[in-house]
């Protein structure tokens, strides 16, 4: 199963996603790192979200690009994949990026993590509304980012946004 | 009792809040203080015991694209952050589009 959580920038997702994920999965659960650990706002971000995943029994693996070539030890109750902005900027940007190729790749590595758990919750963001012209490559990547949320919110069992912490259904279960 | 009010700019929020929680202060503008506080070198989440009873309305400003400058993203994220506590606490938030209200917590009050 398939669920989408997507939000603003520190509108409570993460601990609406983490929450979601121990609900569906009873005990095996990984969490998906995609954000690479580079400058000082990553390195806070990472350890606050690192101090919400605390105790939860989470397995941590961090992987910025090519998620349909990484190879899982076993089969998961649940993956948290977290998020999709950061591993689309990491596979459009980075020099091991798929480059022009980021949005195929980026859906064929979510198809197989879903063949390597019961439960995939991933977390996406809203960058869609500040009405801001930015120069094309940035584009690009915008229209991907909307492209893959459709996708992905079009094949989800439950898609849900965080808004001031507060988790709306879009589609799918009600009881959150 | 506490009211968050939010939505995009400029959608009739404070208008709103005015007709809905005449008897409530009204604070306007809240990711404005927010910069101000980030701008003074204060912790902006300290604004929180003072919006107790209050009716508060504030910008969703974190839906854009990640700022390159390091003090508006770190700005967007106060802003959201104090938000979410700000929802915690408060009896009801009311997210605003166009003028019309959509409770997404809480009841609309009866008055």
């Amino acid at each position: 199963m398939l669920i989408l959580v997507t939000g603003g920038a520190a509108s409570g997702k993460s601990a609406h996603a983490e929450r979601l994920l121990c609900a569906h999965a009873p005990s095996s659960r990984l969490y998906l790192a995609t954000m690479q650990p580079f400058g000082a706002a990553a390195q806070t971000r990472i350890a606050r979200h690192r101090a919400l995943r605390q105790g939860k029994g989470f397995e941590t693996v961090e992987r910025p690009t090519d998620l349909a070539g990484l190879t899982l030890p076993r089969h998961y109750d649940g993956i948290l994949l977290e998020d999709l902005g950061n591993l689309l900027a990491n596979e459009r940007f980075a020099p091991e990026g798929a480059g022009d190729a980021a949005f195929g790749s980026i859906l064929a590595g979510i198809a197989h993590l879903q063949d390597c758990c019961e439960t995939l919750v991933v977390v996406t963001d809203e960058i869609f509304s500040d009405g801001v012209t930015y120069p094309s490559e940035t584009v690009q990547y915008i229209r991907d980012l909307a492209a893959l949320n459709r996708a992905l919110a079009a094949r989800a069992a439950a898609v849900y946004e965080s808004v001031c912490g507060i988790l709306l259904p879009l589609k799918g279960e009600k009881d959150v | 009792m506490t009211i968050l009010i939010i939505g995009g700019a400029h959608q009739g929020k404070a208008a709103l809040s005015k007709r809905l929680y005449p008897a409530l202060p009204l604070v306007q503008n809240l990711h404005e203080r927010v910069r101000d506080e980030l701008a003074a070198g204060r912790d902006p989440m300290a604004l929180l015991e003072a919006l107790r009873g209050c009716a508060v309305t504030c910008d969703e400003v974190g839906c854009g694209v990640v700022p390159i400058d390091r003090a508006d993203e770190a700005y967007r994220e106060a802003v959201g952050r104090l938000c979410c506590a700000l929802a915690e606490q408060a009896d009801a938030v009311v997210r605003v589009t166009a003028g019309l209200p959509q409770y997404i917590k809480g009841e609309k009050s009866c008055t």
